[in-house]
């Protein structure tokens, strides 16, 4: 007994034709959201077990520093300096071909010398051998995928690396991979070499112990984030969605992507899906210096 | 319930409602291209967060959400180049499949993004007020005034079974 009008609606939307290839479509999300979850595993860094949050993360960092700050202390003078000599010598590409799925992944060869032009053959394969590890993960799944698909899926895996922090204290290479299989997912992974002691650094170094550097972080990129979706309505990030609150952003960790630019600010960039829709991208935020300059390690904030 | 367990259940119920999702899509987005994105980028989103459903009653609502949810994101975020877009859209000749007259949906038109979500959940997928007030995570009595409100404006003369139909 419903109203005439709404029952004349209810016909064409009852009429409302659905395409043929919706299944296979909805079949395409929900496989890909599946792949997602178990690459998960390769996304961490593979040296850095994740902590969970971030005061756990400075905590465990001050319990290390008091129990071995004098052998640390020893240890760091006996370190010879870099100089600002590291660069990318050579690369290897390996390629693997299936009948519609393909990976291609460029590992680069990086080389560290100290001022007197003597190689520190220490420091660099430090470097390579992490991120070579990392590749070597990027391979496995995509092999993974290969023999769980019995080479019938579609993928095409691109691992490329650039160079994007070469100051006069951090060489910083940034690992990028995309995944096309339906829809494409790009993710990076940022390593940094301290040039002045060799050792390969992390967002924990470059604050202040126990400065709460996260929320800071966080609380700028959010403001950035609302400033820009409220001056372009097409900008959209998943931050304060009270529909579906376990969707938003969850905030910056120690193991975010970050560089510095050529101006010596810290950027942040983002994995594509990690904060925002798929149609913006992989997001940059620069962090303005007078945000953070009171919880920095200040050495490192140098320009090129 | 472990996440395995859920996520699979999630999965088997979007095999079993995506003619549902899509026509909910499509009667936002209003073409077909469009409605299998927003469905395709639903049933993405639903697995992935399928953690976050507590209760097994409570996929087909979460299900629901997502669809809505994403297909007011579209409009929302096309709606700058929808406008622009048009006269490419008047030479473009229309594919056979998606020749169909929907003057009538269009009179949905009128209501706001969340009216429409209460007139098809309640007329069309025929949820009960108390599901509806779940998807779209407000209360009971605000379901009720909006769903007044929207028969209002679609000029419904209203009738007291609306409100007492169980569905």
């Amino acid at each position: 007994m419903r109203d005439n009008r709404i029952n004349e609606i209810k016909q064409d939307y009852d009429a409302i034709a659905v395409p043929k290839n919706l299944e296979e479509r909805v079949k395409q999300g929900i496989s890909r959201a599946k792949e997602k979850a178990q690459k998960k595993f390769y996304q961490q860094p593979v040296f850095w077990a994740k902590f969970g949050s971030c005061a756990v993360a400075a905590m465990a960092a001050l319990t290390l520093i008091t129990n071995f700050n004098a052998p640390i202390a020893q240890a760091m003078e006996k370190i010879p300096f870099l100089g600002s000599i590291v660069r990318v010598v050579s690369y290897r590409t390996y390629e693997e071909n299936n009948d519609n799925m393909n990976a291609k992944i460029s590992v680069p060869e990086i080389e560290a010398k100290n001022t007197s032009g003597e190689k520190n053959s220490t420091a660099s394969k430090e470097l390579n051998d992490k991120i070579k590890q990392y590749t070597d993960k990027i391979m496995e799944q995509y092999r993974a995928d290969v023999k769980a698909t019995e080479g019938e899926g579609k993928e095409d895996v691109l691992t490329d690396y650039k160079v994007v922090t070469d100051n006069s204290r951090l060489f910083s290479i940034k690992i990028e991979t995309s995944i096309s299989a339906g829809s494409s997912d790009t993710f990076y992974k940022i390593y940094h070499l301290d040039k002045t002691t060799g050792k390969i650094i992390s967002l924990d170094d470059i604050f202040q112990k126990g400065s709460g550097y996260c929320n800071v972080i966080t609380k700028e990129i959010k403001r950035q984030m609302r400033e820009q979706m409220a001056e372009d309505n097409q900008k959209m990030y998943s931050i304060d969605d009270t529909d579906m609150p376990e969707n938003n952003w969850q905030g910056i960790t120690k193991d975010a992507n970050f560089y510095m630019n050529e101006q010596g600010s810290l950027t942040f960039l983002f994995d594509k899906y990690e904060a925002a829709p798929g149609y913006m991208g992989t997001p940059e935020f620069t962090i303005p210096q007078e945000t953070i300059q009171n919880i920095i390690n200040p050495e490192y904030f140098v320009g090129n | 319930m472990s996440q395995n367990k859920i996520k699979q259940q999630v999965e088997d119920k979007i095999l079993e409602s995506y003619e549902s999702m899509y026509r909910i899509a499509f009667t936002y987005v209003k073409n077909a291209d469009d409605a299998m994105d927003v469905v395709q980028d639903s049933a993405y989103k639903a697995i992935k967060y399928a953690a976050s459903v507590k209760k097994e009653q409570y996929i087909e609502t979460w299900i629901y959400k997502i669809v809505i949810n994403c297909a007011i994101d579209f409009i929302k975020k096309n709606q700058k180049e929808i406008l622009t877009d048009i006269p490419e859209e008047l030479e473009r000749p229309a594919a056979p499949e998606n020749e169909q007259d929907f003057d009538t949906i269009g009179a949905l038109d009128i209501l706001n993004e969340k009216e429409r979500a209460i007139i098809i959940l309640r007329f069309f997928e025929e949820k009960k007020l108390e599901e509806i007030a779940r998807i779209l995570n407000i209360n009971l009595s605000t379901v009720k005034s909006m769903l007044y409100r929207s028969l209002k404006k679609l000029k419904v003369e209203l009738k007291k079974e609306v409100f007492n139909y169980e569905g």
